[in-house]
């Protein structure tokens, strides 16, 4: 028996069909745009066509906002979606989550078109690109919180420098890709960092399109902190690449970029350190030779071996310039004389006439020599004679004193040599009296 | 002097090397009497102290930025590997 079904039974049945088949879901196609239809609440109705067939989508107004291009008539597209059937009218349509034009050569002339207008805007210039700081105290970084990219970030400033690390997750490709960086630019512009990595994993290079928008690139050129991109590829820089203020191929190389080598900064202050030490040895050692220099000179006992040592030259010196001299006029009067003497042997008797008459001189002055010894000799008896006149007792006497000698003639100088009834002779010029002591009195 | 370690101690990587780069210059240039160039090296030591810190330092933050109800909030960050 043949089964029975409603419509809506039936319709679905098909819905069920197309729901549950896989291979016309999350696929893209390509066509051309036959028609576009708008509603009022902002879906669009393309008509997809190619040489044998068409096909009605629907492009709803939340995909319809994120197209980077506007869609027309005639226009070759890459949509994609899913196919959906609609129970109510039991109609199959391609339900369209993404559009964008189809081939190179459109594509490239929606991105070109783009660029040109941001070039003209200056957002390209060189003059915009800002300094990377030196040694930034965190680093902000903008990409998926899962992947490669913020591992290698975190691992190459770990083995670099120590900085901070300050992720805004986003999703860098796909849906609400745009979005999403935007929002972790500005995020990050209201925290306190000093540069912003915006990074993209390598791997699949198909899905750069959010990096080519209008937003993103806005987004990086009001960042009030310079950027660093990390999304491009070498072959294919994207618009993000050429605004930001500096760009890098790979996101280890953008914290390569961002952050100075450890290493390097600890050699850097070490040859500083160095240079620092150096120049202060130059400057002691300048300090300490002048102050040895005085030293030396001002040393006494220095001075006087300076002084000796010049002295001893020049006696040496003088020396040989004497001796150099006297030897010199020897040798030529020695030979003068031998040469006179075999020459004439009448100089010979002159010569010895000569001595004689050297020795009558000598003689003559000997004798002179001796009268006037002589005379001084003289001279000094009589000075001797008077002191001894002097000196003579007779000569005291005759002028009022006498001197008191004992029998044996000594001289009695004192009265302790005196006693009462003792004989003395007293000693006058012109005689002697013979006396005898009648007391002794000492002075007290 | 106290002051003057103060300042260096508050100085950031990046300011500390400048000022010991400035000062090795100075130091370099001559013409300095002893007494001036004892004072330049013992700051030049202070910044190279505080410059060899910065670098052995290795404690550093890995954070992560989320949007809640209440505003943005950071919390630690750790590769998932």
């Amino acid at each position: 028996m043949t089964e029975r079904l409603t419509v809506t039974q039936f319709n679905e049945r098909v819905n069920s069909v197309v729901t549950g088949t896989p291979n016309i879901h999350n696929i893209t196609i390509v066509g051309e745009i036959a028609s576009m239809t708008g509603s009022s609440a902002g879906h669009f109705y393309p008509v997809l066509k190619d040489s044998e067939s068409s096909l009605r989508c629907t492009l709803f107004r939340y995909s319809a906002s994120r197209l980077t291009f506007k869609p027309e008539a005639g226009m070759k597209v890459t949509v994609f979606g899913s196919a959906s059937y609609y129970v109510k009218g039991g109609s199959l349509s391609f339900n369209i989550e993404s559009m964008m034009p189809y081939g190179k050569g459109e594509l490239q002339a929606a991105l070109e078109e783009l660029a040109a207008k941001l070039l003209r805007e200056g957002l390209f210039d060189a003059d915009r690109k800002r300094r990377i700081p030196a040694f930034p105290n965190t680093i902000g970084v903008v990409t998926s919180p899962t992947g490669a990219v913020i591992k290698d970030i975190i691992d190459t400033t770990a083995k670099r420098f120590p900085v901070n690390i300050l992720l805004a997750p986003a999703v860098v490709q796909g849906d609400g890709a745009v979005t999403s960086i935007v929002r972790g630019i500005e995020l990050l512009n209201s925290e306190d960092v000093d540069v912003i990595i915006v990074g993209r994993g390598g791997g699949s290079s198909e899905d750069l399109s959010a990096f080519n928008t209008e937003r993103v690139v806005r987004a990086i050129a009001s960042s009030r902190i310079p950027v660093i991109s990390a999304v491009g590829h070498a072959t294919d820089r994207t618009l993000a690449d050429r605004t930001a203020d500096l760009y890098a191929e790979t996101p280890t190389m953008a914290a390569t970029l961002a952050t100075k080598d450890r290493m390097e900064e600890k050699r850097n202050i070490s040859n500083l350190s160095m240079r620092i030490s150096h120049s202060l040895k130059n400057i002691m050692d300048g300090m300490r030779s002048r102050f040895a220099q005085i030293d030396t000179r001002l040393h006494s006992n220095n001075a006087e071996r300076v002084i000796e040592r010049y002295r001893m030259n020049l006696d040496r010196l003088t020396m040989r310039s004497d001796n150099a001299l006297i030897g010199m006029m020897n040798m030529y009067r020695n030979r003068l004389e031998i040469s006179e003497i075999k020459l004439d042997p009448r100089r010979l008797a002159d010569r010895l006439n000569q001595y004689i008459i050297n020795l009558d001189d000598i003689s003559e002055n000997m004798d002179l020599s001796i009268e006037r010894n002589i005379s001084i000799m003289d001279g000094a008896v009589r000075s001797l004679s008077q002191r001894l006149d002097g000196l003579d007792p007779t000569k005291v006497l005759g002028r009022g004193y006498s001197f008191i000698r004992d029998h044996d003639g000594n001289t009695l100088t004192s009265v302790s040599q005196l006693e009462a009834g003792q004989d003395v002779e007293i000693a006058m010029r012109d005689g002697i009296a013979v006396a005898s002591v009648k007391d002794v009195k000492r002075n007290d | 002097m106290t002051d003057s370690k103060t300042e260096v101690e508050e100085m950031t990587f990046e300011e500390s090397l400048r000022a010991l780069e400035e000062l090795v210059k100075e130091l370099e240039t001559g013409g300095l009497d002893l007494d001036k160039s004892l004072d330049i090296y013992e700051r030049a030591t202070l910044l190279r102290d505080r410059c060899k810190k910065v670098l052995e330092e290795s404690e550093r933050k890995v954070q992560r930025l989320m949007e809640t109800a209440d505003g943005v909030e950071r919390s630690e960050f750790n590769v998932s590997r």
